[in-house]
């Protein structure tokens, strides 16, 4: 592997945002291919950030800086790429339930499911049931991802499920629920296809979704 | 024994007559007001609209004829302010998801045209607002509004400086008339003399604050210990002399009356891990916590008090060393938080307040039976060679069944020979 996506990697680990920038447009100079930057660079350095995480070698702050940099070279390759990306992946909507304003966990998913290449269209928070709906619908979306902190508020997960069977799309999308108050339990109760207990195995429970 | 003295041989780690018990007693074991006012319905007790103490959670003060029924040992010298800056000593009506309330008189709240609500610092609605309840929602959550990003390259946290305040003498006066009317219970009494934490991210949106500066993101506040450590070593630094000047004041006024000081709100866990790695809290966080609880136990007769929730077992040889006397909430459903794993290995060095009972599952959820059986075994595990306040895992929640309260109360009670 070229010495710059190695190095590329190693900055975006270390959260160092402007040399990671720097480094995208050296390789890019150099001639690299863009798609390559991304995967073999940036995405390469986040997978390890995903693991380091999941393993409680390092924690939230961390990965922020991390992603922070990750957009950094981004953007700097985004001009770069074709219309169709890195992502293609698949696509993710994803949102906090209705009554919850509670949005880090969320973040933080968003950030591993792109950092595996899927291109994820954020609804914010307080998201209604019928707006998750129909964003997966105007989307076309392969999963909707729905993120809740709060035990009076993970409920709505039950109601954004409804509302899929009602509209006719329960099984055109996968349904993913998380949060702190969420269990495997109560996800298999509202009929939800998949829980994860923390981020990265969301990217990688996606992962096998569009693989599958 | 009284109930003060009944907490104070808790915190010797020595067995008391009975296991000391905490309802409403500090803005971590407060009790959502629709519940509190269920609850008084429920024991029989005067009608009367529940107060708000605090905005931002919407729970309410449990005023001392429920906490006698609840069989509270801890007493909540009210706080003045709250999460957005509103006084407690004057109230006006608000009805709260069907259920009329008492909320402070000088809050200012506006539609926010979608059924939702917005609060405003210190009631100023000439100014963006600092927090909304959405439609359907259960709480004030704040809404993120710095004035301008942090330059990266010339970062100024002096903004972050503006959330620790010296006591007023409005403040001073109204705990004083508190405390004339508290002491004869005979209580222990918890007292927050003002803002004294070290990052509490309910308040680095700076929800009180009209013209917020400084890091005022949690995303961001997350990254400035590693992004800016001097900067935020400076803030630390000015708000513990701040801190310590209130300490001081509030020794001179009220000496041992008080007998337990609310520290710090930040929570160092979540479900799952650590908020940070513990080289960073030993790093930037401990020297001022330790200023803090050494100068309290230098030069008062107080407890400390530390909450933070989440998966914090690796944290608490930390919070030993910083000099907390009592940690809340003890969140047993977090990874790694086994009841009797955290007494065995920090139950002589520590006292534990809350872990009680689960309020992510059991007590929202769970059957009466369940609630009993988690209770009178959380506290058999607890409650050994003292040490131990009896509390839910944080503050009750919305919607949680009357039954299921009452059920804990009546488990603790049984676990007192007081049934």
């Amino acid at each position: 592997m070229s010495e710059v996506l190695e190095k590329i990697s190693e900055m975006l680990q270390k959260g160092k945002r402007k040399d990671v920038a720097k480094l995208c447009q050296q390789a890019i100079d150099e001639g690299l291919e863009p798609n390559v930057i991304l995967t073999q660079g940036l995405l390469a350095g986040m997978d390890v950030v995903g693991a380091k995480f999941k393993a409680n070698e390092i924690f939230v702050p961390q990965v922020l800086v991390s992603a922070r940099a990750m957009k950094a070279g981004s953007e700097v390759l985004k001009p770069h790429l074709s219309e169709e990306g890195a992502s293609g992946r698949g696509k993710i909507v994803m949102g906090t339930v209705q009554g919850d304003l509670h949005d880090i966990g969320k973040n933080l998913v968003i950030m591993m499911f792109e950092g595996k290449g899927f291109d994820v269209v954020d609804l914010g928070v307080d998201v209604a049931p019928e707006k998750f709906v129909q964003a997966a619908i105007d989307e076309n979306a392969d999963i909707i991802g729905m993120s809740a902190l709060l035990t009076t508020t993970m409920p709505m997960m039950g109601e954004v499920i409804k509302a899929a069977e009602e509209a006719g799309i329960r099984d055109k999308v996968k349904i993913m629920v998380g949060g702190a108050p969420v269990t495997q339990e109560f996800a298999d109760s509202i009929g939800a296809d998949a829980y994860t207990e923390d981020a990265p195995s969301a990217a990688e429970k996606a992962v096998e979704f569009v693989s599958a | 024994m009284t109930s003060k003295e009944r907490v104070l041989t808790a915190f010797a780690h020595k067995e008391p007559d009975k296991v000391p018990v905490d309802f409403g007693g500090m803005c971590t074991s407060m009790v959502n007001c629709q519940v509190v006012a269920q609850l008084r319905d429920y024991y029989g007790l005067e009608k009367k609209l529940p107060r708000i103490n605090d905005m931002s959670t919407m729970t309410a003060f449990v005023d001392p004829d429920l906490g006698e029924v609840m069989g509270v040992d801890v007493q909540n010298l009210d706080n003045f302010g709250d999460t957005y800056g509103h006084h407690n000593d004057a109230w006006k009506e608000w009805e709260y998801r069907g259920t009329p309330i008492l909320i402070p008189a000088n809050a200012t709240l506006h539609d926010d045209g979608k059924g939702g609500t917005f609060v405003y610092p210190e009631g100023d609605d000439s100014v963006a607002p600092s927090g909304h309840l959405p439609a359907g929602g259960y709480y004030f959550d704040n809404l993120e509004r710095p004035e301008e990003e942090v330059d990266e390259d010339d970062p100024d946290l002096s903004g972050n400086v503006e959330d620790y305040m010296l006591a007023s003498d409005e403040q001073i006066a109204f705990h004083h008339k508190k405390l004339e009317e508290y002491k004869p219970l005979q209580r222990a009494i918890q007292v927050i003399p003002g803002y004294s934490c070290l990052g509490d991210a309910n308040n680095i949106p700076g929800p009180n604050i009209r013209h917020p500066r400084g890091v005022r993101r949690i995303a961001d506040w997350y990254m400035a210990p590693l992004l800016y450590p001097d900067e935020v070593e400076e803030v630390f630094d000015q708000g513990t002399d701040i801190a310590i000047q209130n300490f001081q004041k509030y020794w001179d006024e009220f000496g041992s009356d008080i007998d337990i000081v609310y520290i710090c709100g930040t929570d160092y866990g979540s479900q799952n891990s650590l908020m940070m790695s513990p080289d960073t809290y030993e790093e930037i966080y401990l020297p001022y916590y330790k200023k803090m609880c050494d100068w309290i136990h230098e030069h008062t007769t107080w407890k400390t008090l530390k909450h933070s929730c989440g998966a914090v077992f690796d944290m608490i040889p930390l919070f030993i060393e910083s000099g907390f006397d009592a940690l809340n909430p003890v969140q047993c459903s977090a990874t790694g938080m086994d009841p009797q794993r955290l007494k065995d290995a920090y139950g002589k060095d520590i006292l534990f307040w809350g872990g009680g009972v689960d309020t992510q599952h059991t007590l929202p959820f769970g059957t009466p039976e369940e609630v009993r059986e988690q209770v009178l075994r959380r506290l058999e595990i607890f409650s050994k060679d003292g040490g131990y306040i009896f509390n839910t895992i944080h503050n009750i929640q919305a919607n949680t069944p009357i039954e299921n309260i009452a059920a804990m109360v009546e488990a603790v009670k049984e676990f007192n020979g007081d049934r």
